[in-house]
C-alpha cells in the first residue's frame, strides 16, 4: 500500500509540469479530451459493484489512480452533482457526493464547493451523512453569480449564463445519476453540465434563438429541436475542462425522466473517468440506448470532447 | 328601527367581505400550504423541513431540467413537501396547480403513461411499488417513497387521501354541502 502511495506521489511530481503546460491549453475545444495523466495500467474507465455506496466510490476513484491524480494540495475543488430532483432514482446520492468531497480532501484540497446547493435537505436522503456531519460542515456552497460567457469553439450555443465558481476553482469534478430523460433519452456526464447554466440559459438549449422571439408560446414544443440540444450540451462541454467523472449508477429510473418517478433499476454501480464521451456511451447500456443514436454523445465526439468506441478502452470492472 | 336593522346587516355584510377578502389574501401568500395534510392526520408521519413552493419559472430552480412539463402545460404554482416515518422511510409529496382540469390530465397523462386506473383515491390514479400519481382537478399529485414496503404503500395511500381531501374541502370550487 505504501509502495503504491509513493509511486503515486512520485508520478503526480513528474507529471506536474506537463499537466501545468495543458492547463493553458485547456479552452481549445479539440484537447478538452485529455485525461489527467495516468500511470500504465490505468484504466479509462473504473466500475466498482456494491450496496455500500460511499466505499464503492472510494474503490472507483482509487481504480483510476486514486484522487491525487486529480486534485492536487491547495486546490480549490467545485463538485457539480445532480441533487434537486427528490424523488428515489433521479438524483446523485449523497453517499457518492459525500466519497468524493472525502477524497479531495484527503488529496489536500483547501476548499470543497458544492456548485448545487440544498443543505441538509439534501444530506438528510441519506443515513450515511450523519456519520459525516464533520465532512458536510466542511463544505461550502459555491454561491455564486450566472455571467455570460462565450464559449470558443461553440457552434450554437450563444452567450450562456454559467456559474461563475466554474471559473475560479482549480479543478471541476462533475458526479451526475445516470437517468432517463424523455427529451434527449438520457443524462449523465455531458447533459450534467446544465447544473451549471441558469434558467434562461437552458430554455435557450431547447428553443434556440425562438427563445427571444416568443418564449411562451414555444414552450408547448419543449422538445422539438432535438439537434440544436444536443449541440448545446456539446457546446456546454467546452466551457472547461471536467478533471474527473464521477457517475451514479446505483438506483435510477429508465422512464418518466427526468423528475420521475418512474421504472427503476438498481445495478448498484460507480462509475468513474475523465472522457465524458466515453463514460456516457458506456452508461447507454443502463438504459438499453445505442450511442450512436444519442445526438448529445455523437456530437460531443465530432467536436472532440471524447472517444464513443469503447473496443479500445481498459475498463476495469470490480465488487466490493 | 328598521334603519337600525339595515344598517346592523350592512356593517355584517361588509365585515363579512372584509374577512373574506382577508382569508383569500392570506390564501394567495400562503400559496399551496392549505393543500398539506395537517399535522396529526397520518399519525406515524412527521413533516421533513420546511415546504418548498414554486410558482412560474421558479419552479426550474426547484426541480431544474424536470420543468419543462409543466412550464408547457399551463404551470401556475406548486408545493413539495418531505416527510419521515416513525421506521425512517422518507415521503416526498408533490402538488402541482395547473390553470386548468384539462392541463392536469395532460400532465398526468404524461407522467402516468396510459396505466391510469379509475380510482377511489382522487379522479385518477397509478399506484406502483414505490410511488402513487394522483389526479383531483386542476392538480396532479406524486408521492414516493424511499423504501418498498407494504407499510411505505400504505402511507403513500393515506398522504393522497389527506391531500385530495383538502383540495376537495378547501381547493377552488368546493362541492356544496347538502
Amino acid at each position: 500500500m505504501m509502495d503504491k502511495k509513493m509511486n503515486r506521489r512520485t508520478f503526480v511530481k513528474k507529471s506536474a509540469k506537463a499537466t501545468t503546460a495543458l492547463a493553458g491549453l485547456t479552452l481549445m475545444p479539440g484537447l478538452l479530451s485529455v485525461p489527467a495523466l495516468a500511470a500504465e495500467g490505468t484504466p479509462d474507465i473504473s466500475v466498482v459493484t456494491g450496496t455500500d455506496f460511499y466505499k464503492a466510490t472510494i474503490q472507483a476513484v482509487e481504480n483510476l489512480g486514486g484522487m491525487g491524480r486529480f486534485v492536487s494540495k491547495g486546490d480549490n475543488v467545485g463538485l457539480l452533482a445532480n441533487i434537486f430532483s427528490k424523488k428515489p432514482g433521479t438524483y446523485t446520492r449523497p453517499d457518492v457526493m459525500l466519497a468524493v468531497a472525502h477524497l479531495c480532501y484527503e488529496a489536500g484540497a483547501e476548499q470543497v464547493y458544492c456548485m448545487k446547493n440544498e443543505g441538509k435537505r439534501y444530506w438528510r436522503r441519506s443515513q450515511v451523512s450523519e456519520q459525516h456531519a464533520e465532512l458536510i460542515a466542511r463544505l461550502k456552497p459555491d454561491g455564486s453569480d450566472h455571467k455570460e460567457v462565450q464559449i470558443p469553439g461553440a457552434k450554437v450555443l450563444k452567450d450562456p449564463a454559467i456559474l461563475e465558481g466554474t471559473f475560479k476553482h482549480d479543478k471541476l469534478i462533475s458526479i451526475p445519476i445516470i437517468k432517463n430523460h424523455s427529451g434527449v433519452q438520457m443524462t449523465c456526464t455531458l447533459k450534467n453540465m446544465m447544473g451549471l447554466t441558469s434558467f434562461g440559459t437552458n430554455i435557450k438549449f431547447h428553443l434556440g434563438e425562438k427563445y427571444v422571439q416568443t418564449l411562451v408560446k414555444e414552450l408547448g414544443n419543449f422538445f422539438s429541436d432535438m439537434d440544436h440540444f444536443s449541440q448545446s450540451v456539446a457546446d456546454l462541454n467546452k466551457v472547461r475542462k471536467v478533471d474527473l467523472y464521477v457517475v451514479d449508477a446505483t438506483e435510477f429510473i429508465t422512464t418518466n425522466g427526468p423528475t420521475g418517478p418512474g421504472k427503476m433499476s438498481r445495478p448498484n454501480q460507480i462509475v468513474a473517468g475523465t472522457d465524458p464521451v466515453a463514460i456516457d456511451s458506456f452508461c447507454c447500456a443502463y438504459l438499453d440506448l445505442e450511442p450512436e443514436k444519442i445526438g448529445m454523445i455523437v456530437k460531443a465526439q465530432q467536436d472532440g470532447l471524447g472517444k464513443m468506441d469503447l473496443t479500445n478502452l481498459n475498463i476495469s470492472k470490480s465488487t466490493i | 328601527m328598521a334603519v337600525n336593522r339595515i344598517v346592523v346587516l350592512l356593517t355584517f355584510i361588509f365585515l363579512f367581505g372584509l374577512l373574506a377578502a382577508a382569508q383569500a389574501e392570506d390564501k394567495a401568500a400562503s400559496g399551496l400550504i392549505w393543500i398539506l395534510p395537517d399535522a396529526g392526520d397520518i399519525k406515524t408521519l412527521k413533516p421533513e423541513d420546511s415546504a418548498q413552493q414554486a410558482k412560474k419559472d421558479g419552479l426550474y430552480d426547484l426541480i431544474n431540467g424536470g420543468a419543462s412539463v409543466y412550464l408547457s402545460n399551463g404551470f401556475k404554482q406548486a408545493i413539495l413537501q418531505d416527510y419521515r416515518s416513525a421506521t425512517g422511510t422518507l415521503f416526498n409529496l408533490e402538488v402541482y396547480e395547473l390553470d386548468s382540469t384539462v392541463n392536469a390530465k395532460k400532465v398526468f397523462a404524461l407522467k402516468g403513461g396510459d396505466s391510469a386506473k379509475p380510482s377511489v383515491i382522487g379522479q385518477s390514479s397509478i399506484l406502483e411499488d414505490y410511488y402513487g400519481l394522483f389526479l383531483q382537478g386542476s392538480y396532479y399529485i406524486s408521492i414516493t417513497a424511499s423504501e418498498t414496503t407494504k407499510e411505505s404503500q400504505e402511507l403513500i395511500k393515506q398522504i393522497a387521501k389527506a391531500t385530495i381531501k383538502k383540495i376537495q374541502t378547501k381547493g377552488p370550487n368546493p362541492p356544496a354541502k347538502k
